[in-house]
């Protein structure tokens, strides 16, 4: 049922906030193969829109589709095509890295001890597989969730500041599994207050109004 | 799907072994509660017999109302909770394995140290077996409901107080017909109305609580 040619498509979509409007009349498109790094200044609603189309909050008015179909009410395929990570990294503190992945690969697709082993390593955590996570640091747990996204086989990503408390080897290394992704026909949504330099990608840019009381 | 339902279980008790706290913490209360009332009010024979049913359930209810954070708590702090709700799995199935779970740390210990206290309270044989049986058919039922109620107060910092005034009402039939059922059983009479209905009241609430608690969840976390 997913179409190739269409990607996600958000029409009119219009989100308050403890009764501030935080924008309205929101259209974009993402194709395969883009990305979309969504701008504004802090309590612009980034994180709001992000979660909106995750399917996580329900905007004030407005429609996603994914594939041409309706998010909402097609909302287990749809949650098979997406994998999020949001502020919140979704890490339980008291198992360990490998115990983490499988969890979340449980509720989704299937995955090999030997995958996760693999994508362990290659996100720096070789070593670490079998620590409680309560004992890494901020920047590894943060890789954890990231290892998550990679090993997901889903078609969007949405990723809400995956970037916070990353060294720069590790921006590094996600901005070329982000283009690799990409390269492959699949779709990021992010929000970073980074500049991301990926040659030939397209990546396009979404400014949100600025969250000024009085416009 | 029972592939998730049985990971979601696996993965929620090893949470809860690393955490005994979790296990031990309404065990404890339980047993403190119910040990305390003879040293308060008598050691006297006919006295405990009395009012030892009420005491054992009322204090198998609360310690059971007391451990429901741990339901949806942490899994909301980490964000666990938002994977559960982004999975292409029914929430409702994920839902009834942490429900589960709860029962199988918090309700199936009560079960298994309740004769033990029934005999502090001088109740006889049959009343202690008639105990256990409103436990085993009960405590399911207060984890069910009150995972209902945790769901809509998950989202609010200091939502304890909102909990219990939402589930304690609901409560309340299980308490009447076990403990009816238990001090029945002391003075001989029949009890198999009693336990008709606690598991009638069981099959409705497995058949429904899980998708209620989904649907809570949902809006809590919008």
């Amino acid at each position: 049922m997913i179409n190739k040619e269409v990607g996600l498509a958000v029409k009119s979509l219009t989100c308050e906030r403890g009764y501030r409007e935080l924008f309205n009349d929101l259209n974009f498109e993402l194709l395969p193969g883009e990305i979309l790094h969504i701008k504004g200044e802090n309590g612009a609603g980034k994180t709001s829109l992000l979660r909106i189309i995750a399917g996580l909050a329900l905007p004030v008015s407005g429609q996603i589709s994914f594939a041409g179909y309706d998010c909402r009410k097609y909302r287990s395929e749809y949650n098979e095509q997406l994998a999020f990570v949001g502020h919140k990294l979704g890490i339980k503190l008291e198992l360990s890295p490998v115990e983490n992945i499988q969890s979340y690969c449980e509720l989704g697709n299937s995955c090999t001890p030997q995958d996760i082993f693999n994508v362990l390593s290659k996100v720096g955590l070789y070593g670490f597989e079998e620590m409680y996570c309560n004992q890494l640091s901020a920047g590894q747990k943060r890789r954890v969730a990231l290892a998550q996204v990679i090993l997901s086989d889903t078609k969007l990503w949405i990723l809400d500041e995956p970037f916070t408390s990353l060294d720069v080897e590790g921006i590094e290394y996600f901005l070329k599994r982000i283009q690799q992704h990409v390269e492959q026909g699949g779709m990021v949504l992010l929000t970073t207050h980074q500049e991301v330099n990926l040659s030939n990608c397209t990546i396009k840019y979404l400014q949100l109004p600025s969250g000024d009381m009085n416009a | 799907m029972f592939k998730v339902f049985l990971s979601l279980i696996k993965r929620d008790l090893r949470l809860a072994f690393r955490h005994k706290s979790e296990i031990l913490n309404p065990l404890f209360f339980f047993v403190i509660v119910v040990t305390l009332f003879p040293l308060g009010i008598s050691p006297d024979k006919q006295i405990l017999a009395e009012i030892g049913p009420g005491i054992i359930w009322v204090a198998a209810l609360l310690a059971s109302m007391l451990s429901l954070e741990s339901l949806f708590r942490s899994d909301f702090d980490d964000g666990t909770l938002e994977f559960m709700l982004l999975s292409e799995y029914p929430l409702s199935i994920m839902v009834l394995a942490k429900i589960v779970v709860h029962w199988l740390i918090t309700g199936f210990p009560i079960i298994i140290i309740s004769p033990l206290l029934g005999t502090v309270m001088f109740l006889s044989n049959d009343a202690i077996t008639t105990l256990m049986i409103t436990l085993l058919l009960g405590t399911p039922i207060l984890s069910l409901i009150g995972a209902i109620g945790m769901a809509l107060v998950v989202a609010l910092k200091r939502g304890g107080m909102l909990l219990s005034l939402l589930v304690l009402p609901l409560y309340i039939p299980v308490l009447i017909f076990s403990s009816n059922a238990v001090g029945s059983s002391m003075a001989g009479l029949a009890i198999s109305g009693q336990l008709y209905f606690l598991a009638a009241f069981m099959v409705f609430c497995l058949t429904l609580a899980p998708i209620a608690t989904s649907a809570a969840l949902r809006v809590s976390l919008e």
